[in-house]
C-alpha cells in the first residue's frame, strides 16, 4: 500500500520548494516598502557597512527563518536573484547594485550572512 | 314710422339666431315692445292734432285780421249799399279790438308752440328712456341666454342623453322622421344604444386583449431571463470546475515561471542595450540620488561615490562624472567586509 501521507508530504515540499524564490521575492520587496527603504537609506547602509539581517524587526527575522525551514534548498537566494526580485518594483535600488560596485559588494556580504543565519536556525 | 323703425332696430336680435331664445321670452318682450311703441305713438298723436288745432286756430284769426284790414282800408273790397243802417261803426275801435285779437291769437300761438315744443322735448326724453329700456331688456335677454347655453355646455351628458334630448327637441319643433324610415323615433334610440353598447363592449374586449398580450409577453420575458441566468450559471460553474482541474498546471507554471524569473533573470533581461554606454552625467561627489533613464525613461539609482551607473530596464549604463573634491580624506569607521569592498572598487 503506498504511504499517501510520506506522498502528500513530499507534494507539499516540493511544490514549496518551487513557489519559494517568488514567495522570498516579495517578502523581500515587502520588507523594503515597510521599512520606506529608498536610494538614499541604502546608500547611508552601504557607506556605513551596516547589516540587513540587523535592520530587519526580531518578527521580520522569525518570518525569514520559518520560510528557510520551508525552503530547505535555498541556494537560490543570490544577489543576482535580490536584483531582480526588486527591478520591477524598487528599480532605482536595484540599478543601484547594478552601476556601483560597492552596493554589489554589501549585497553579496548581506546574501552570506542571511545564508548563515538561516542555515544556524536549522 | 320713423320711430317705428327706431323702435324695431332698438329691438333687433344682435346674435341673429332667434332660435337660442326662449319663446316665451321672446313673446313678453315682443309684447313690452308693442306697449311702448302704442303708447308713444298716442302721444304722439295727440300732440299733433293739438297742434294742427293751435295752427288751424291761428290762421283763423289772421284771415280775421287781414278782413278787417281791407275793410278799414277803404280800397276796392265790399261796397255796402243800400238803406240797411248798421248803426255806428268806429273803424278804429274795430281795428284796434282786432289788432288785440290778433296779437293775442299771436301771443296764445306762440304759447302754444312753445308747449307743444316742450312736450316734444319730454316725449323724445321718454322716446330714448324707452329705447334704453329695450335697449337694456334685449342686452338682459342676451345674457341670460348665454348663461342658459354655457350652463348647457358645463353639464357633461352623456351621447344617449344628448341624443334624447335632440330628438324630443325636434318632435317639439314638429321635425318628425320620414315615413319611410320605419320604426319609430323608439326604435331609433334603441338601436342607438344598441350601437353604443356594442361598440363600448368591442372597446373592452380590444383593452382586455391587450392587458393578455402585455402579460404573456412579460411572462415570455421572465422566462427568459430565467434562462440566461441558469445559463450564465452552468457557465460559471463549468470555469469552475476547469480551473480546478487544471490548477495543478497553473500551480506548475507559477511555479516555473518564478523559478525563471529568481534566477537566471538578470543575464535574460539584460536588453540589447546591455554594455551599452550613454553620455555621462556630472554630480558631485557624496551626492546619492535618482535620475531618469535617458533611454527608457526608467528611474536609476546613484550611489554617493559610483562612478557609473546602469538602467535596470533597458540595462544601458551611464558614467557619472563626479565634481569637487573627494570626501575620502578622512575614512570613516566601516566594518572590515565594507572597507574591503571600497578598496576593490
Amino acid at each position: 500500500m503506498p504511504d499517501f501521507r510520506n506522498l502528500g508530504n513530499m507534494a507539499i515540499a516540493g511544490f514549496v520548494g518551487l513557489v519559494g524564490p517568488g514567495m522570498a521575492a516579495g517578502f523581500l520587496v515587502q520588507l523594503l516598502k515597510e521599512h520606506k527603504v529608498d536610494v538614499q537609506v541604502i546608500s547611508q547602509w552601504i557607506q556605513e557597512g551596516r547589516s540587513l539581517w540587523g535592520e530587519m524587526s526580531p518578527d521580520n527575522q522569525q518570518d525569514m527563518i520559518a520560510l528557510g525551514a520551508k525552503l530547505h534548498d535555498i541556494s537560490w537566494m543570490t544577489p543576482d536573484w535580490a536584483i531582480e526580485a526588486v527591478r520591477k518594483d524598487l528599480p532605482a535600488i536595484a540599478s543601484l547594485f547594478l552601476g556601483w560596485p560597492k552596493a554589489r559588494h554589501w549585497l553579496d556580504r548581506q546574501i552570506t550572512i542571511i545564508h548563515r543565519e538561516l542555515k544556524k536556525e536549522s | 314710422m320713423a320711430l317705428r323703425r327706431m323702435a324695431a332696430r332698438a329691438l333687433g336680435n344682435p346674435s341673429g339666431s332667434p332660435q337660442d331664445e326662449d319663446p316665451l321670452e321672446k313673446a313678453a318682450k315682443f309684447s313690452k315692445e308693442m306697449a311702448a311703441e302704442t303708447i308713444i305713438e298716442n302721444e304722439v298723436a295727440k300732440k299733433k292734432a293739438e297742434r294742427e288745432e293751435a295752427e288751424a286756430r291761428a290762421a283763423e284769426a289772421r284771415a280775421r285780421a287781414r278782413r278787417a284790414d281791407e275793410g278799414g282800408g277803404g280800397g276796392q273790397g265790399f261796397q255796402i249799399k243800400g238803406g240797411v243802417d248798421l248803426g255806428t261803426i268806429n273803424l278804429q275801435t274795430e281795428r284796434e279790438k282786432a289788432q288785440k285779437e290778433l296779437e293775442e291769437l299771436k301771443n296764445r300761438a306762440d304759447e302754444q308752440a312753445q308747449a307743444t315744443g316742450a312736450e316734444n322735448a319730454s316725449l323724445r326724453d321718454k322716446i330714448h328712456e324707452q329705447e334704453i329700456k329695450m335697449l337694456q331688456l334685449t342686452f338682459q335677454g342676451q345674457m341670460e341666454g348665454l348663461t342658459k347655453v354655457i350652463e348647457r355646455m358645463g353639464t357633461q351628458k352623456n351621447f344617449m342623453e344628448q341624443y334624447t334630448e335632440a330628438m324630443e327637441t325636434a318632435k317639439a319643433l314638429g321635425m318628425n322622421l320620414p315615413s319611410g324610415q320605419g320604426g319609430g323615433l323608439q326604435l331609433q334610440i334603441e338601436l342607438k344604444k344598441l350601437d353604443f353598447e356594442q361598440a363600448k363592449a368591442l372597446k373592452e374586449l380590444s383593452r382586455a386583449e391587450k392587458a393578455e398580450e402585455r402579460r404573456w409577453n412579460l411572462e415570455l420575458k421572465r422566462l427568459e431571463d430565467e434562462r440566461e441566468a441558469k445559463r450564465a450559471e452552468l457557465d460559471l460553474q463549468r470555469e469552475r470546475n476547469a480551473m480546478w482541474g487544471n490548477m495543478p498546471q497553473m500551480i506548475g507554471a507559477a511555479a516555473a515561471r518564478g523559478i525563471m524569473e529568481g534566477r537566471g533573470a538578470p543575464a535574460a533581461q539584460a536588453s540589447s542595450n546591455a554594455g551599452k554606454v550613454s553620455s555621462h552625467l556630472e554630480a558631485p561627489w557624496g551626492e546619492a540620488g535618482e535620475f531618469n533613464c535617458p533611454e527608457c525613461n526608467e528611474v536609476v539609482g546613484v550611489g554617493p561615490t559610483a562612478k557609473a551607473a546602469a538602467c535596470p530596464k533597458c540595462g544601458i549604463k551611464i558614467p557619472i562624472r563626479r565634481t569637487g573634491e573627494k570626501p575620502g580624506a578622512a575614512p570613516k569607521p566601516e566594518a572590515p567586509a565594507a572597507a574591503e569592498g571600497e578598496r576593490r572598487e
